[in-house]
């Protein structure tokens, strides 16, 4: 039955995009997120929908769309010099098979991001975009926030409706994503044109945020606390009233506290124990191997590199004994460990030149986003005000999913490649409508709505 | 009941939540989908209103430069 309803979703979605080719662009962004194909037990896991979606996505971009004002902006040309520079080390990879499959959906998801600015046109098509990742998210997040509430979770123990770790599904890496689209969730409650405002779109945006905050309990991934707490903090900018803000969080942290899961708060405890908790150690140990690593290879070892090391460490574990404390050590091997880190990965893997192209993307994605909303933020019409709250909104879940980029090897993800495929879309959206309002041929003075600082 | 019976249950229970949380997302989206069709201005921004760009408005009319 389930794999009838999601035939005839995509079905739909298909027939309605030949209408509107802009539809093939985000039914590719639901599928990348969703992945229905692993939903479903017949039908679509024996078609290849993603690749005949993108196919005609690009189709109905060449054929179909205005192009007049398309052009690469230099982050474009950045995820381009990146996979080419991807394609090099998988083809002098340490571990050739695993570099090729991880290339295999690397390089679409970087190329996506190439291509997705392009379609982003309009007011409403960025607005679309976000409002369908979020509910392709929501597919997810809503299942384990019900199932939060319902069981606890525990870590590993979150049925997610798949059972393989993959994509979304894995538990940090949902844990991340969960938190990070909060910012964007808050600005479509606000500012979305799709769907008429009122009590069911506010009463759907906060049980949704509820639902994301509950992802971090219900996995128990240590990561999603740290998400929050920058989540936190970077509200801070953006709120009215600060001390009524700091005051309400904390009560809120204070109340919650007893009523969350006994394993969660254990779990977390070990953030700052971590030399007595082994997958943080493990972490600390790959870590200083990939440093060594990139000294003899620093143009990266390719995909998946870190499946050649051999690390050994030292956990640590106070124990009471008659009153004083002794300190038990116990020194442990392990091998092929993941990096547990998008830095480390990305240095790893694709060496000092890869890092520096990953890093350029992603601080200049902040740093434009950061210009936009100075620039923007106190415009005096809503168009300005749109283009202000909105890099605002994309700022901080890209800030977010930085950070949590530390803990968790999630570099190539292809959801923050639609963050800064959205970055880079609204970027070229405001230019371009500045550009548009400038065009002023019988008035010297500018217009407001761009020029407000 | 036994664990055979508790597990079952579980499972409908889990499988019930899947299905409620598929059903809510993938009808928004349908009919997100749907009202795209549409909106006009999908494809093609209104022009920006420069004379009354403090409005509130947007800045933008559909009847162009008024």
């Amino acid at each position: 039955m389930r794999d009838l309803i999601f035939v005839a979703f995509l079905l739909g979605l298909w027939g309605l995009a030949f209408r509107k080719p802009f539809l093939f662009v985000l039914t590719y962004a639901y599928i990348d997120i969703v992945a229905p194909q692993r939903l479903t037990y017949l039908l679509l896991n024996s078609v290849p929908i993603a690749l005949i979606t993108v196919g005609l996505a690009v189709l109905g971009w060449a054929f179909a769309d205005d192009k007049r004002d398309a052009r690469l902006a230099p982050r474009q040309g950045l995820l381009l010099l990146l996979i080419i520079y991807c394609w090099v080390t998988t083809s002098v990879a340490d571990f050739p098979v695993s570099a090729a499959d991880k290339w295999s959906w690397v390089w679409k998801s970087l190329a996506f991001a190439v291509f997705l600015p392009l379609t982003l046109r309009t007011k409403l098509r960025i607005e679309s975009m976000m409002l369908f990742i979020v509910l392709s998210c929501a597919t997810i997040i809503i299942v384990g926030g019900i199932k939060t509430v319902g069981s606890g979770g525990g870590y590993g123990e979150l049925n997610l409706m798949v059972s393989n770790n993959v994509g979304l599904y894995e538990s940090s890496i949902i844990s991340t994503a969960a938190i990070c689209i909060i910012p964007i969730i808050l600005f479509l409650r606000k500012n979305q044109t799709v769907f008429p405002a009122g009590w069911k779109v506010d009463l759907f945006s906060w049980a949704l945020i509820f639902a994301c905050l509950l992802i971090p309990i219900g996995t128990s991934a240590r990561t999603g606390l740290i998400c929050i707490a920058v989540l936190a903090v970077l509200s801070l900018r953006s709120v009215k009233r600060r001390f009524t803000y700091l005051v309400m969080v904390g009560a809120l942290g204070l109340a919650a506290t007893p009523l969350l899961p006994s394993e969660f708060t254990e779990r977390m405890g070990t953030i700052k124990e971590y030399k007595g908790d082994q997958s943080a150690s493990t972490r600390i140990a790959v870590w200083m191997w990939t440093l060594d690593y990139v000294k003899e290879h620093p143009f990266g070892g390719g995909f998946d590199a870190f499946l050649g090391n051999r690390i050994r460490f030292e956990t640590t574990k106070n124990a009471d004994a008659g009153g004083t404390t002794e300190v038990e050590a116990t020194v442990m091997t392990d091998k092929a460990r993941a990096y547990h880190s998008s830095y480390f990965e990305v240095l790893g893997e694709q060496g000092y030149p890869g890092l520096l192209i990953w890093l350029l993307i992603h601080g200049i994605g902040m740093i434009r986003m950061e210009l936009l909303r100075r620039r923007y933020r106190k415009a005096e019409n809503a168009e300005g005000q749109w283009i202000g709250s909105l890099a605002e909104a994309l700022q901080h879940a890209h800030i977010i999913y930085m950070v949590g980029s530390i803990f968790v090897g999630i570099a190539f993800q292809p959801f923050v490649f639609y963050i800064i495929g959205l970055q880079i879309g609204l970027d070229t959206y405001a230019a371009r409508r500045t550009k548009e309002a400038q065009w002023t041929p019988f008035t010297i003075k500018k217009p407001t709505w761009t020029t407000a600082r | 009941m036994g664990a055979g019976g508790q597990t079952s249950r579980e499972s409908r229970q889990s499988c019930m939540i899947d299905n409620f949380s598929i059903g809510l997302t993938h009808g928004l989206m349908a009919l997100a989908a749907l009202i795209l069709m549409f909106r006009r201005d999908l494809d093609k921004d209104p022009p920006v209103d420069r004379r009354n760009a403090d409005r509130g408005d947007g800045g933008v009319r559909p009847d162009g430069d008024a």
